[in-house]
This record gives C-alpha cells, sequence and structure tokens, in this order.
C-alpha cells in the first residue's frame, strides 16, 4: 500500500549537499505500525514528510495506493493530505484562537464541508479520543496531553488511512505520553490505520511489530517483533 | 474552500491583531474620505453653476459673434495678416439679415451691454452696486420670480431685482418691495465727461437670487437707451449697428446643433449652451481628477501599508500556514486567504471612508444653509450619488487586492516543512 523506491533527498546548505534520505527502499502494508527510531538529523521526520506529501523527494518514487506521490500537482498533493494522511505534531501545532472543536474541524474547511457536518464530525473525532467534554476549550486551557488528543483527533477527522506521528510524546511527561501512544495503537488496531511513529523511545521500539532504525538518512537496521 | 469560511478567517485573522488592523486601515480612510469629500463638493459646485446656467440662459439660443474668441491675445508683437479675423469686427446689417435667414433660426436679438455706474432706491442717496442685464422674453422668463410678475418684453421703466436687494435697500419684505421706484444711473464710456443720466424704474418682480446676486432685470428698449447714451452713439443696437454679439433663438432645442453648424458656414462664431456645460464640466472633471490626487497618493501610501501588514502577519502565522498545508490547504487556498484579508482591510477602510466623507459633506451642508448659503435654499455642496459610494469602496478595494498579492503569493510558496519547523 504504501512504497517508496530508492527514495532520496537532499538538501542545499550553503556549499554543502546534505543527504537527508539516502535511495530509501521500503515497503508497508494496510494497518501496520512502524515505529521509526533514530538520533536526531538522521531522516525519519524527512521520510514521514514525504510519505504525508508535505515533502517531495529529490529522486525515487513514493507509491501510495498505486499513485506516485512524485507526479503529483500541488492540488492532487493538498487533496492527499486533507483526506488521506493524517498528521500528528510533536508540538501539537494548534491553532491559538479555535476551541478544540474548531480545531478538530480545521481540515474539513478545505475539503468544503458545510459546517454544520463539520463540527459533527469534529465531535465524533473528540469522543474518539476521549476529550469531548472539553470541546469548547481554547490550547491555551487545556494540557499537554489534552492537546495532543486535539491533534490526534483532527489527524483522524477526515477518516484517514494513514496517521503520521511525529514525535508525539516528545513534548509530553512520560505518564501522558504512555496514554497517547496507547491511544494511537488503539486507532491503529480498531480503524485498521495504518501508522507510523517516531520516536526516541527505545522501549516503544523493542515492543512494536515492526521498527525501523535510521542514521544519516539510511535504514540501517529493520527488527519485526 | 467555501466564501464564507474564506471571509470568515480573513475576518478572524484581521481581528487578531485589531490595534494593528485598524491603524492599516485608517491609512486607506484618510485616502478614502479625501477622495469622497473633494468628488462631492466638486459634484456640489458643479451642479451648482450647472443650474445656475440654466437659470441664465436658454437651452434653445445660442451666441452668435464675429470672431472665434474675442479676447485671445497673443504673446508678442505678431504682423495682423487677415483683419477681419483678428481684430473683432461689429456685425452689419446684411449678416443679421443672413443669419435671420438661416432656416430654423425663430429671431435674433442683439446682446446688448448694459453700462450702469450704480443704482439708488428713491429720495436716496445711497448707492448701490448692480449688474444690470436684459434679454428678450424667453431669456428674462428663466429667472426663478420669488414676488410679483415679469415685465412685458416691450415694456420700458420697469424691472426685477434680485432678491438681495430687500436687505440691501431696507426694505420689509418681497410684498413691501413691488412697485417701488429705482434710479439707475448711466455714466459715459470717455472716463473724462462726468456727465451722468437717471433712469427710473418700478419693481415689478423680486427674482431668487443667482451667481449674480446683485442683477437687475430691466427691458430691452431701456438698455438700448442706457448703453447708447453711455457710448454717445444714438444710432447703436439698430439694424445697421447691431453691435458684437447676437442673441438667436431657434424653433426647437433639437436642431441648435444643425443652426449653429450653417450660421457658423456664413462665417460667423456660435457658441450653444450645451458647448458652454461641456466647458464647465470639463473644468470641473479636470480639477477633481486633480484634487482626487491627493487621495490617489494617500490610497497608494496605505496600500504600502498593507503589503506591510500582512507580510507581518504571514511572518507571524508563518507555523499556522504549514498546519493549514499539511491538512489540505492548496497554494491557491492560502493566496486567496491572504488576498481576501488584504482586500477586506480595502473594503472596510473605503466603506469607513466614505461614511466619513459623508458625514463630513452633510456637516458643511448644514453650515452653509444656515451661513454662507442661505440665499440658495436648493444648493447642496457636497451631493453624493450612488455610484461615488459604491466607486469608492470599489476603487480602495481593488488598490489594496492588488497590494495583497505580493504577500499572498509569498505565503502561498511557503515550503509547508519549514513553517512546521518554523519558530
Amino acid at each position: 500500500m504504501i512504497r517508496l523506491d530508492k527514495v532520496s533527498k537532499t538538501y542545499q546548505v550553503g556549499d554543502e549537499t546534505v543527504h537527508a534520505l539516502s535511495t530509501i527502499d521500503l515497503a508497508v502494508a494496510k494497518g501496520e505500525f512502524v515505529v521509526v527510531v533514530g538520533p536526531s538529523g538522521s531522516g525519519k521526520s524527512t521520510m514521514l514528510h514525504i510519505i504525508g506529501g508535505l515533502d517531495s523527494p529529490t529522486s525515487g518514487r513514493v507509491i501510495i495506493d498505486g499513485r506516485d506521490l512524485s507526479q503529483a500537482s500541488d492540488r492532487e498533493l493538498s487533496r492527499y493530505r486533507n483526506g488521506s494522511v493524517g498528521f500528528v505534531f510533536q508540538t501539537f501545532n494548534l491553532h491559538p484562537t479555535y476551541n478544540a472543536l474548531e480545531n478538530v474541524a480545521l481540515p474539513l474547511i478545505f475539503s468544503r464541508v458545510s459546517p454544520k457536518r463539520r463540527l459533527d464530525l469534529a465531535r465524533q473525532a473528540l469522543e474518539t479520543v476521549g476529550l469531548a467534554q472539553r470541546a469548547g476549550h481554547r490550547p491555551n486551557q487545556l494540557s499537554g496531553g489534552e492537546r495532543q488528543r486535539v491533534g490526534i483527533a483532527r489527524a483522524l477527522v477526515a477518516q484517514p488511512k494513514i496517521i503520521l506521528a511525529d514525535e508525539p510524546t516528545g513534548n509530553l511527561d512520560s505518564k501522558t505520553g504512555g496514554r497517547i501512544i496507547e491511544l494511537l495503537l488503539r486507532l491503529n488496531r480498531e480503524k485498521g490505520i495504518t501508522l507510523f511513529l517516531v520516536t526516541h523511545d527505545l522501549d516503544i521500539a523493542a515492543h512494536a511489530p515492526r521498527a525501523l532504525f535510521m542514521r544519516d538518512g539510511v535504514i540501517v537496521e529493520e527488527r519485526r517483533g | 474552500m467555501r466564501f464564507s469560511d474564506l471571509a470568515a478567517m480573513s475576518f478572524s485573522g484581521l481581528w487578531r491583531r485589531r490595534l494593528r488592523t485598524s491603524l492599516t486601515i485608517l491609512a486607506v480612510v484618510i485616502g478614502a474620505t479625501l477622495i469622497a469629500l473633494v468628488i462631492s463638493l466638486g459634484n456640489g459646485l458643479q451642479s451648482f453653476i450647472v443650474d445656475q446656467f440654466g437659470l441664465m440662459v436658454p437651452q434653445d439660443s445660442l451666441t452668435v459673434s464675429t470672431v472665434e474668441r474675442a479676447f485671445s491675445g497673443r504673446g508678442g508683437p505678431h504682423e495682423i495678416t487677415v483683419t477681419e479675423v483678428e481684430i473683432p469686427q461689429p456685425f452689419t446689417q446684411q449678416d443679421v439679415a443672413r443669419i435671420r435667414a438661416t432656416p430654423g433660426v425663430e429671431r435674433v436679438d442683439f446682446a446688448m451691454a448694459t453700462p450702469a455706474l450704480y443704482i439708488s432706491p428713491q429720495d436716496s442717496e445711497r448707492k448701490f452696486s448692480l449688474l444690470a442685464t436684459t434679454g428678450p422674453d424667453y431669456e428674462v422668463s428663466l429667472r426663478q420670480l420669488v414676488a410679483g410678475g415679469y415685465f412685458a418684453e416691450a415694456a420700458s421703466g420697469q424691472c426685477l431685482i434680485a432678491y438681495d436687494y430687500l436687505d440691501a435697500f431696507g426694505w420689509a419684505d418681497t410684498e413691501s418691495a413691488l412697485g417701488q421706484q429705482v434710479i439707475i444711473t448711466v455714466g459715459k464710456l470717455n472716463p473724462y465727461d462726468r456727465d451722468t443720466n437717471q433712469y427710473s424704474f418700478t419693481v415689478v418682480g423680486v427674482i431668487q437670487s443667482t451667481l449674480n446676486a446683485a442683477e437687475v432685470l430691466i427691458p430691452m428698449a431701456d438698455a438700448q437707451e442706457m448703453a447708447r447714451y453711455y457710448q454717445d452713439n444714438p444710432r447703436l443696437y439698430t439694424e445697421e449697428q447691431p453691435g458684437f454679439l447676437l442673441k438667436v433663438k431657434v424653433a426647437d432645442a433639437t436642431i441648435i446643433d444643425r443652426v449653429a453648424r450653417d450660421i457658423e458656414a456664413l462665417g460667423f462664431f456660435t457658441i450653444t449652451p450645451s458647448e458652454i456645460l461641456d466647458e464647465i464640466n470639463s473644468v470641473f472633471s479636470v480639477i477633481q481628477i486633480g484634487l482626487s490626487a491627493f487621495g490617489v497618493i494617500a490610497l497608494v501610501v496605505a496600500a504600502i501599508g498593507i503589503v506591510n501588514t500582512l507580510l507581518m502577519a504571514i511572518h507571524e502565522r508563518t507555523r499556522e500556514i504549514g498546519v493549514m498545508k499539511a491538512v489540505g490547504a492548496t497554494k491557491g487556498t492560502v493566496r486567496l486567504m491572504f488576498t481576501m484579508e488584504g482586500a477586506a482591510l480595502g473594503f472596510l477602510g473605503g466603506a469607513v471612508g466614505v461614511g466619513l466623507g459623508y458625514v463630513l459633506g452633510q456637516l458643511l451642508n448644514i453650515i452653509g444653509s444656515q451661513t454662507f448659503l442661505s440665499g440658495f435654499p436648493n444648493f447642496q455642496m457636497s451631493v453624493f450619488p450612488l455610484w461615488l459610494i459604491f466607486g469608492i469602496i470599489a476603487l480602495t478595494t481593488a488598490i489594496s487586492l492588488v497590494a495583497a498579492l505580493y504577500p499572498a503569493n509569498r505565503a502561498a510558496q511557503l515550503d509547508p516543512v519549514e513553517a512546521l519547523r518554523y519558530e
């Protein structure tokens, strides 16, 4: 379902060429849970961005359900990000003046869903992450864990096939972080959403069904549990 | 993206930085108010002049002269080659006959200059300035009567006086003015000749003040006599000596241009009322455009402010733009959002500016009607037609929309990955 075919990404920083990804080959089936581990600068975020259609590879192909993302237009990529992928960020990236419900509904604005239906779907997504009672709160009135739940609800609201979580527990204490991981795993299990989880936490990697270890833009080790 | 969502997002973006937004809008308001006021005052003055013109010049009459522009003096000394063109020549009896014979011409009158020194109420030593005028019936009857009636064309010793004389002469009201005697004193063309002659008139009507607030209208026979005395020329304004200007009335206003062409074909020069109006209107257009330029300069400065405001907004909201792209906003959508924000600044500024201009204009109307314009109850200093209101809002919206294009495009081109990483 997700296939990376000799994907490379290089940046130009001054006179130096940085290889963020070097000829990555990867195939991930529908509903898989993949943990990506590696030091910072190892290319794990770049890989996530490329799978999510937020970044494009310098060379190679990204095939999602048989379609090549590297050939897609801005409009097609936007539609893909809108309906097929949900991003969960380390820093939550919530809109400060919107309440939880409005934040969750944001992606649906860009797919022209009517305001009423939008809020209904957002409420359902908030229920799924167990935050329905906080729908009217702004991000600064929510705890870190709650904010990340809003972030996950936003990633969920358009019923995507893939969730890309980039160090979602990086700004949370370990107990709250554990609950967030549990929530993501539940979504993966119950809804069959393919889940990519980038983390520093080797403990999570040790218990994951599939873990990729990255360094310097290369997958150096792959472990299946 | 739905238009309602687009509008809501743009306004919420502006609302978050209320102070900055209002300052940016203020600059637009200043430009819009300036333009609105200048054009509305121009409109007021223009319609005033045009109305006044309509009270003085009949639509079915034209003025004929022997030279194109009687007073168009050229710079330095130059040789006169075509005498009859370069030195004003008076009309001859034959000229008048030829004009009178032109098809469509109903009547021809001499346009008489009526020189008078001053006017006094009977049995008074006080002297008042005046501008004595005369004309045929169809011209006199254009004046708006406040009281009394017009004199007959062939009458003599009767006059119509402007309303303002009541105050000057100390007459209590319009009714008491009727039947009063006034004396107009006429001197001589030759300033060394100190002789004067007095002509007595009965006031038969009071007319509304026009641009010429000191107008005294007298019958043509009296004007003729006064002119002859003034110039010491007993044959002036007869068929043999018609003078320099003729008033030609045509059978119908619709054929006036055709008649004017026919008369010009005889070798004379004509001015029709619509030509004069065109000239007035074009002068006003030039003045309005010229003064509006200040407003436009203010708007250009405001547009720079809009560019600045939007660039700052984009800088502040870089991460938000990244998130929007991550959740499915296209480049076009992002571009549209910021273009909309810019256009909203212009729209709001234009709307407030027009409103402010309107209020200031009405204020001037009220102040004016109670002070220096009290004699002209129908005159509005500031006139706001609908096109002006919508035109200015459209102008400010368009200018700010154009100003928004560059920042909006920058926002659209932001790399979402870098935008999300932006601190």
